[in-house]
């Protein structure tokens, strides 16, 4: 029994020795993203950088909005996140209630070509998609980024929320059939809300591609009034002029509207995701 | 949970025609295609119409000033590429920066999954802060670490108070490369270390047990017991981090915009800058379709190694 209590004390402190560096590293550069908003331009260069933050200049966050188009920059990354998570999760749904209930030719094929499609790099596309959005005339639109975020997440969506339809047993399709309810409705009624997390989990993948996604935005916009925060941050980094702690402020509001999300359906996400990657 | 799933899928495999709907029924084929038919018009509008456009576009001298309005030029961009050094150069940098991250990433997730599956005061916390950098768009990755591994940053000062030597992180071809690994794979370790964990936490702790009581320790049970549980689905997840990280472009454009000297230019990066700085976009087409085929070949690939491990698991 002492031996025991022992072996489990030593390995409570070899845990900790692992894992304490790992927090720190890992967490370091949100806590010094934090940090550095709350510093003035003067103390940082006067000065070594505190390792602590003055809550004095807490207020200073809010200085971004003199300097940074927040609103603007904010209202422009929720358009483009939410649309993206809806049409995203809308196709999602026929194409995996397709694939998974209905028995027809080609369907290999469609379901080879989604997963081919995530496999290539988007960047590889952006050429061509950016002479097609000036032809379409889709350029300096924010529909026109919903519409290509919303198709390139589709394939995960699309196995994410399959991956949900494959449990449920087909007798319950069957049933409501026999009761003459039309396929859309079973959809509706009778899968959706037991595939309800997968959907869930689809929708916050995609809101994420959306608030992130920053390649194609940058290029296919160039009306300022139209930039979501991805392409404001992206421009002040490279601007010489932009004092660090405002962007970096501007940093905390962007990143912390993904990171609340996470933290409150981190676990749905995590099946959904491992049965699309498991089932490809 | 288990059981009801393998009874389902034994009774009724997925997709089996349903025997018992109303006369007058549409055949099943149409209503798959009416469902499919948007989803598959606008993949066939944003994937495969550009696949096409940019093969084309490569055998053009289309420049950025007038996009649509390119002269074709034959194999003229191809010859370019594959006389100078620069593709070859762009292809190692890929191949570094896709091992570099998968490599760190893997071991990083690993370790993680490892030490949150076990019973400690704070894991909940602990949990929380190794997977949060998983939320974090790439571009605030970039800003922070950006700020992180300036001159006087925190990295360097760090450095100087330990006494061990300064490094000029994003000046010097070989310490820029490491720097975007690494924000590369603090990006994408969560993912892996999640996606273990649940794989861990699916190994019937009676296995384990039983190795416990035959006398193997810790690590052996791990290498003989928890190992082979876990492997397909760690494969698959790094073969997904390796996809990721090539896809990669706003951490790398924000940290060293593909330099210094382009050594870390990757495809995808030297792709945009090729169109969109020179603004030579019929040779940045004709990069892209370098790249996809290698992406491609990778495809194949994983598509193979995957229905091994869908038979090993089986």
């Amino acid at each position: 029994m002492k031996i025991t209590l022992a072996r489990a004390r030593r390995r409570r402190w070899l845990v900790y020795l692992v894992v304490v560096p790992m927090v720190v590293v890992v967490g370091f550069p949100l806590y010094w993203m934090v940090n550095t908003a709350l510093t003035t331009q003067v103390d940082l260069y006067a000065k070594p950088q505190s390792l602590f933050p003055s809550l004095a200049h807490l207020g200073q966050i809010s200085h971004s909005f003199g300097k940074v188009p927040l609103a603007g920059m904010f209202s422009n990354s929720t358009f483009i996140a939410t649309g993206t998570a809806i049409l995203s999760v809308l196709l999602g749904l026929v194409s995996a209630y397709a694939l998974s209930r209905f028995r027809f030719r080609g369907k290999g094929i469609i379901g080879f070509f989604l997963f081919a499609t995530q496999m290539v790099p988007d960047g590889m596309f952006l050429i061509p998609l950016y002479t097609m959005f000036i032809s379409l005339g889709l350029v300096n639109n924010l529909w026109g980024l919903v519409i290509l975020n919303a198709t390139l997440t589709l394939p995960v969506s699309t196995f994410v929320i399959k991956a949900g339809i494959d449990t449920v047993p087909v007798e319950l399709d069957e049933a409501a059939r026999i009761d003459n309810c039309p396929r859309l409705g079973i959809l509706l009624t009778v899968i959706l809300p037991l595939v309800f997390p997968s959907v869930v989990a689809a929708a916050v993948l995609a809101f994420f591609e959306g608030w992130g996604e920053v390649m194609f935005a940058s290029t296919f916009l160039s009306d300022p009034g139209k930039f979501p925060a991805s392409v404001e941050l992206f421009n002040l980094s490279a601007s010489p002029e932009a004092s660090t702690p405002i962007i970096m402020g501007a940093a905390v509001l962007y990143t912390s509207v993904p990171i609340v999300f996470f933290l409150f359906i981190q676990r749905r996400i995590i099946t959904g995701l491992t049965a699309g990657a498991v089932k490809g | 949970m288990t059981t009801r799933r393998l009874e389902v899928q034994s009774e009724s495999p997925v997709g089996a025609p349903s025997t018992r709907g109303p006369r007058w029924a549409i055949p099943e084929w149409v209503t798959a295609g009416v469902l499919l038919l948007i989803p598959m018009l606008l993949l066939t509008i944003m994937r495969f119409i550009p696949l096409l456009r940019e093969v084309w576009m490569s055998f053009t001298n289309t420049k950025l000033t007038n996009p649509n309005g390119g002269r074709y030029v034959g194999l003229h961009n191809y010859d370019v590429l594959l006389s100078g050094p620069n593709l070859h150069q762009v292809l190692l940098n890929t191949a570094k920066y896709a091992i570099g991250t998968t490599t760190l990433a893997l071991v990083g997730g690993l370790v993680a999954a490892l030490v949150i599956n076990t019973k400690f005061t704070g894991r909940a916390f602990a949990r929380a802060v190794l997977v949060s950098p998983w939320a974090v768009p790439g571009v605030a990755a970039g800003i922070i670490w950006l700020w992180m591994f300036t001159d006087n940053g925190i990295i360097a000062r760090t450095l100087q108070a330990t006494g061990l030597p300064q490094i000029s992180w994003l000046a010097s071809p070989h310490w820029a490369m490491v720097s975007v690994v690494v924000v590369s794979a603090w990006l994408s370790y969560p993912v892996v270390m999640l996606v273990t964990l649940s794989a861990l936490q699916s190994v019937p702790e009676e296995i384990t047990e039983a190795a416990r009581i035959d006398g193997a320790d810790r690590i052996a049970t791990f290498r003989f017991v928890t190992w082979p549980h876990i492997r397909p689905t760690f494969v698959l997840v790094g073969l997904l981090v390796v996809i990721w990280s090539v896809k990669r472009w706003e951490v790398i454009t924000v940290l060293t915009g593909g330099g210094p000297v382009n050594s870390t230019a990757t495809i995808v990066v030297a792709t945009q800058k090729q169109a969109f700085s020179y603004g030579q976009v019929g040779m940045g087409a004709a990069y892209a379709v370098v790249g996809i085929l290698i992406a491609s070949c990778l495809v194949g690939g994983f598509y193979l190694l995957q229905r091994r491990e869908a038979a090993a698991m089986n």
